[in-house]
């Protein structure tokens, strides 16, 4: 799993990459807490080089999600492959945040 | 080949390495092949989570087959008597504060899995799931 940072007008957003998973979601929800506490309030999470999300991994999205919430920002995820729009639904992470098809989409939120 | 936990320390990256040494493993999409990973990630972390101990000789047994149609997942463990299918799916939740870290794993599996069949059987819980690989 990799982060890599953009700042991209009023949002940083977060592209991930790879697999979050039992095995390292402990290390992703660190890495995305400490760049929220930074004072990055307004995150995008760009999932189009997320192969693979665990149950372990959505705590990462729920995480980031309560923490910018604390702070009054704002949160948009974008580019869910269908396995991960799947589990967005199953855990009604879809009717909570905000999901768009495509970072644009995401960026005029 | 079977594939065996006997220690609730386990790296789950060893599921992976044990998926991509099923003789099928290549003929699976990557669809299937994530679903298996997750279904065996959420079912392990269950069982290590809840029910296993380390002090009675617990083990989880993995058995994997391939008929025409299904992959065939059997999961096996002597621990505490736990029956995944009747654990409730979360409520559907409209609010970020009702939103919980639980309960998912179990949910993600019954929204993959075709079929699942759990029994208990001299101490052992004993946990099919069928995968239709060809749909």
């Amino acid at each position: 799993m990799k982060i890599t940072k953009k700042q991209t007008g009023e949002f940083l957003v977060l592209n991930i990459e790879g697999k979050i998973d039992m095995s390292n979601y402990v290390s992703a929800e660190a890495e995305v807490v400490e760049i929220i506490n930074a004072g990055n309030k307004n995150i995008i999470m760009n999932c189009q080089e997320l192969e693979y999300v665990s149950s372990a991994g959505l705590r990462v999205f729920l995480t980031a999600l309560k923490k910018v919430k604390a702070l009054g920002g704002k949160i948009a995820v974008c580019h869910l492959n269908d396995d991960l729009q799947e589990a967005f639904e199953v855990s009604s992470f879809a009717s909570i945040f905000k999901v768009f098809p495509d970072l644009e989409g995401a960026l005029n939120s | 080949m079977a594939f065996e936990i006997t220690d609730k320390n386990i790296d789950f990256n060893e599921i992976d390495v044990y998926l991509q040494s099923l003789k099928f493993y290549t003929i699976l999409s990557k669809i299937i092949r994530n679903k298996m990973l997750i279904i065996l990630e959420e079912t392990i972390s269950n069982i290590l989570k809840y029910s296993f101990n380390d002090t009675k000789n617990c083990f989880i047994k993995v058995n994997i087959d391939i008929d025409a149609e299904y992959i065939k997942i059997r999961i096996i463990d002597n621990c505490m008597e736990f029956n995944p299918i009747n654990y409730e799916n979360p409520e559907k939740l409209f609010f970020a504060e009702q939103l919980r870290d639980g309960g998912n794993g179990i949910a993600l599996i019954k929204c993959y899995a075709d079929k699942l069949v759990y029994n208990r059987n001299y101490n052992c819980n004993i946990f099919d799931i069928w995968l239709n690989y060809k749909k």
